[in-house]
């Protein structure tokens, strides 16, 4: 009986049910979306997480992980606190691209077998610094992702940069997988996989970081993103084409994106 | 329900007084961690003087606060009240442009762009290297 319960009750559920089939056999990782999950508070204002997020256009201090690791993101710095947003009917963290990050603690695992997913609207900035949305450090050389006022995203593997051709419209949101199966990396966008282009090999291990961040390229006050994050999340282990179809169609139904 | 945070701040701390904002932004802010706020200075102006900003959403009481004399509050009962004082006195609010002897603020609704006052402020980014 408690089995068919479970089993019901993930299948009315999207969210557990692809938090399970993706961290049920206790992979390492993170799972992030900003707004009350099945009725449980997930954002605060603080970092300490004491004061919840209550209302469009709160700064948000602290962003629970809704697999089963808790590597919950923070910000301990009022001013680099992204601001939760509720509009037309979808959630998501607005980024300032002046200062606003969200950080949490990076987990080193297998650099051979990993997927960071994201969410994101890139939005126009000011300037053509790139405009980084996530990062994961040293312990898998592996940097990911920014984009370019040209649409291209990159990504860094080992000490190489890949970079897409012009695929990103500004303003315009994506779901964006950055995928390492066996040592080798690929990009998946709107759920469809893209030609990957190795560029370089460049010397800046001093943008590897220990601390994952979303909005933001590195430790550093620069390369913020300007736009708004829906949902996020990293994890370690091979993944199926299921599996990333589930990921790309939940992530699209929580950022209003018709795949 | 409303946020209490009806506003934005955007500020810009010139170089040279950068560590008596970070007192100032302690002072003023929610975070034991708020003297963190101003670190690299990654904006210029037209000049080349070189500014580190932040922009946040703030509760009305910022703009008041900013007015009075200031007291530490419970979150950083051992801050530097004089540096905050200091950068109190340089507060030029809603003023324009940023220059090196103010700190400048822009002041505006919570739905303006940080971007958007930066461009008040006169300020671009310097570029940065990308990897």
């Amino acid at each position: 009986m408690l089995n068919f319960g479970l089993i019901g009750r993930r299948r009315s559920d999207p969210l557990a049910a692809l938090i399970a089939q993706l961290f049920g056999n206790a992979e390492q990782g993170a799972f992030y979306i900003p707004r009350v999950v099945n009725g449980v508070q997930s954002l605060f204002k603080d970092a300490a997480g004491t004061t919840p997020v209550t209302a469009d256009g709160d700064p948000v201090g602290k962003m629970l992980d809704q697999s089963p690791n808790s590597i919950n993101a923070s910000q301990s710095v009022s001013a680099e606190r992204p601001v939760y947003t509720l509009a037309n009917g979808l959630d998501f963290l607005l980024f300032d691209e002046v200062d606003d990050r969200m950080l949490f603690p990076f987990i080193a695992g297998d650099a051979d077998n990993f997927v960071f997913s994201i969410a994101v609207t890139p939005e126009v900035a000011i300037d053509s610094n790139p405009r980084y949305f996530g990062l994961v450090g040293t312990g898998i050389n592996l940097q990911c992702g920014y984009i370019n006022d040209s649409g291209i995203i990159f990504t860094r593997v080992a000490n190489t940069t890949y970079n897409t051709g012009s695929e990103v419209v500004l303003g315009n949101t994506y779901v964006i997988s950055h995928i390492v199966q066996n040592g080798i990396p690929s990009i998946r966008i709107n759920a469809v996989n893209k030609n990957f282009s190795a560029g370089g090999d460049p010397t800046a291990n001093s943008f590897f970081s220990n601390t994952g961040v979303l909005g933001a390229g590195y430790e550093s006050t620069s390369n913020k993103l300007q736009g708004k994050i829906h949902a996020a999340l990293f994890r370690y282990g091979s993944i199926t084409e299921s599996q990333l179809s589930d990921i790309d169609t939940y992530f699209a139904s929580v950022a209003g994106v018709t795949l | 329900m409303t946020t209490q945070y009806q506003q934005r701040a955007t500020i810009a701390a010139p170089a040279a007084h950068i560590p008596d904002a970070n007192q100032l932004a302690l002072c003023l802010g929610e975070s034991t961690q708020d003297e963190r706020t101003f670190t690299v200075a990654s904006y210029q102006d037209a000049s080349g003087n070189l500014y580190a900003v932040a922009s946040t959403v703030t509760k009305p009481i910022f703009a008041e606060m900013a007015g009075q004399p200031l007291q530490a509050p419970d979150h950083a009962r051992g801050m530097d009240l004089a540096a905050a004082t200091r950068a109190q006195a340089l507060l030029q609010i809603n003023g324009g442009i940023a220059t090196p002897d103010v700190i400048a603020v822009i002041l505006g609704d919570r739905l303006e762009s940080a971007q958007d006052h930066i461009q008040i402020l006169g300020l671009t980014p310097i570029p940065q290297d990308t990897p």
